[in-house]
């Protein structure tokens, strides 16, 4: 009796130190953690009485959907720094590419503010270069809000990865770059390769026009260099509240008739999706320019979608002077008109009031296979 | 000692022992338990819906997003294969909606519903539509697929020129261990495509790490790397172009160059775009530049145009019946 009562006894020790041990496990941080937690670990208590919440594990975030991915914005914002290796392993096998896309910029945002050299150590480790750049993009927007320049430096020393530099250098850009456009400029003026040379010149025009369209179009007729004038020219026009008769005034003190032929295209077409009528009227009050033929042509088109019927788009022809712009504007018109599904009879009618040319060929050839093939 | 002293001894013993049993038995367990993947979710989800009758590829997207919603991850595909019968349109139209939705969907999935479409033009302008997005999203997975695919499929401009902004973005080495597996219409596609967003992505110092290993001729029926390098530097660096036209020793490579610069150049400026295609080696491409050029140039500055085509650097450049051809659209005559 007596040994069978110490053989219990020395089996419940052995059970509750079996007990102990493993339990107080469920709440330590795992063996690869590094030891310069800058959070004071949680209570052990109670971790060792609630499991973790799925979306807080490895293997709940590699099993979010586009549906539920939102819900894990908050936990990621808490998580002390130890866990996000383990997240970050998770994310990255979650089969969705909205679902890794968006949350990777928590977590790394979280991570740049908790360790931002852990972080840029965990984004070199990634192996797709698009996750490296959202991750990056991330650590790039937390790190410019204490230290730019250090950020600067960071991409510009990072010459063993020239496609994360770049996308780095375009990060770095669209964050700072609307504060002083033309100090960046010059900078990018000087860059060597062609190609790093458009990449920063473009991203500088997105950011200003982004930031101050009104302000990027005053002055747009004397940016240096010309590749960024004409790029700013191209794209102004499809800004909001940007003023198309402004713009349009512009692009018409463009030396070359070819450039002015083209950009005036891309404005009047702007302003036609925008406001149709303010820019017929503005065609018709310049009608007497050769260089807008080209423009006619494409209000043409847009007017079939925004008068009720042809007799419309006649009348507007008829406003027109004779000549090539009256020609392209009822030749698209009638091309765009027979195209949608209008009566033939109507866009015949159009045409008509084109004198021959090659619109006009261009046109007939539209209605003639319609014809054949209703 | 004591028999009180032996027996607190020896359960003290017994504690520490089970303590080290339980480090040894939990911490591997913990770090190694198999953790279910998100694709093991199609036995897993909860009550995996029978796919009901279609109707329109916008209800059936809606049943797919519902079924997403409450975990079942693969419902999309389980609408293909079970449980509904489909007729090709229908399977047509819904996955070009699933596609639609690309980021929110598993691309794994959308590839083997795409793939198992009948073959077509709308199911090819699918996989491009896909391979383009995935290797946008995730180059290296996307290289992955595109390696699985089959010769005829891979070898194609869809598939290869629209990854290219993808995989622009990988090192070399991958790319060029893709590019092993090409007949010579493969590269010559992935090449102009790398070229084709040199300014967009990636960087052109990795950019020109695969095109120097990417080496030979264009068939002619394709569009060269060079050819599009002349269009892209016309457009953001005619100085550094003409340097490279004067330095090319090449004929072939200069012609192609060449034809990009007058090609891209005549595109904003029709006179001066004829006066390089003038100077195209290759006839039929010359032919062609020349008949949209001017084209393009009576349809946006008219009086010109058909000033130049009386002109004598037209008779130089075009025969006279093409100029009749296009004079008498005016009521105009050819004067030499």
């Amino acid at each position: 009796m007596r040994a069978l009562r110490h053989t219990l006894l020395h089996g419940l020790c052995g059970i509750a130190g079996y007990w102990f041990v493993s339990s107080a496990d469920q709440a330590a941080p795992p063996a690869a953690a590094p030891s310069f937690f800058k959070e004071p670990a949680k209570p052990i208590a109670p971790a060792r009485h609630s499991a973790p919440p799925p979306l807080a594990s490895e293997a709940g975030l590699s099993q979010l959907t586009p549906e539920d991915w939102a819900e894990a914005i908050s936990p990621i914002s808490q998580m002390r720094l130890y866990e996000l290796p383990m997240m970050l392993r998770g994310l990255l096998r979650n089969p969705f590419p909205d679902v890794r896309w968006r949350l990777l910029r928590y977590l790394f945002e979280r991570w740049a503010v908790l360790d931002h050299a852990g972080a840029l150590a965990a984004m070199r480790g990634i192996s797709s270069p698009q996750h490296q750049e959202t991750a990056l993009r991330a650590i790039l927007g937390i790190w410019t809000k204490s230290d730019t320049e250090a950020a600067w430096q960071y991409i510009t020393a990072m010459d063993d990865d020239s496609v994360l530099q770049e996308a780095g250098i375009e990060i770095l850009l669209s964050l700072n770059v609307g504060a002083d456009p033309l100090r960046y400029l010059a900078w990018a003026g000087q860059l060597e390769d062609v190609f790093l040379r458009e990449k920063a010149l473009l991203q500088i025009g997105d950011s200003w026009m982004a930031k101050d369209p009104q302000g990027a179009l005053a002055i747009v007729m004397t940016v240096e260099p010309q590749r960024l004038r004409d790029y700013l020219l191209s794209k102004l026009c499809h800004r909001d509240a940007v003023d198309h008769p402004t713009g349009l005034a512009a692009v018409a003190q463009l030396p070359s008739q070819a450039e002015r032929s083209r950009l005036s295209g891309e404005w009047l077409g702007a302003f036609g999706n925008d406001q149709p009528q303010a820019a017929f009227d503005w065609l018709l009050a310049h009608a007497h320019r050769p260089e807008l033929q080209k423009s006619a042509d494409t209000l043409g088109g847009i007017m079939t979608t925004k008068v009720k019927s042809h007799a419309d788009l006649r009348a507007m022809a008829l406003q027109l002077p004779a000549g090539p712009l009256r020609d392209a504007f009822a030749s698209r018109a009638a091309d765009e008109w027979a195209n949608s599904g209008h009566p033939l009879a109507e866009a015949e009618s159009l045409l008509s009031l084109s004198a021959p040319c090659i619109e006009r060929e261009s046109a007939q050839s539209t209605l003639t296979s319609k014809r054949q093939n209703p | 000692m004591t028999p009180c002293f032996r027996t607190l001894t020896t359960t003290t013993l017994c504690f520490i022992l089970g303590a080290f049993a339980g480090k040894w038995d939990s911490t591997p367990v913990r770090v190694q338990a198999p953790v279910p993947r998100a694709e093991a979710t199609f036995s897993s989800a909860p009550l995996a819906a029978l796919p009901p009758a279609y109707t329109s590829a916008t209800a059936s997207m809606e049943w797919v997003r519902a079924q997403m919603q409450k975990g079942d991850t693969t419902a999309a595909e389980r609408f293909f294969r079970q449980g509904t019968d489909l007729s090709d349109e229908q399977r047509l139209s819904l996955a070009r909606e699933l596609v639609q939705n690309a980021r929110r969907m598993d691309p794994h999935v959308l590839a083997r519903i795409i793939l198992g479409l009948p073959r077509g033009q709308a199911a090819d302008m699918l996989l491009w539509r896909l391979v383009s997005d995935w290797s946008t999203n995730d180059a290296e997975a996307a290289l992955l697929f595109i390696e699985t695919l089959p010769p005829d499929r891979l070898n194609s401009v869809g598939v290869l020129t629209n990854s290219a902004f993808g995989l622009s973005r990988l090192p070399a080495e991958r790319v060029l261990a893709l590019a092993a597996k090409l007949d010579d219409h493969g590269r010559s596609y992935l090449a102009e495509g790398l070229v084709g967003f040199a300014d967009q992505a990636g960087s052109w110092r990795n950019t020109t790490a695969i095109l120097a290993k990417l080496s030979g001729t264009a068939p002619p029926d394709a569009i060269s790397a060079d050819y599009m390098l002349g269009m892209r530097l016309t457009e953001i660096d005619p100085a550094s172009l003409e340097s490279q036209l004067t330095a090319e020793t090449d004929p072939l490579k200069r012609d192609k160059l060449l034809q990009g610069h007058a090609w891209a150049t005549g595109t904003h400026d029709p006179q001066r775009g004829l006066e390089l295609d003038a100077r195209i080696q290759d006839p039929t491409v010359r032919q062609k530049h020349i008949t949209f050029h001017i084209d393009y140039w009576l349809e946006s500055d008219r009086a010109a145009a058909l000033a130049w085509l009386q002109g004598p650097a037209a008779a130089q450049l075009m025969d006279r019946e093409q100029r009749a051809r296009l004079l008498r659209i005016y009521h105009l005559e050819v004067a030499r």
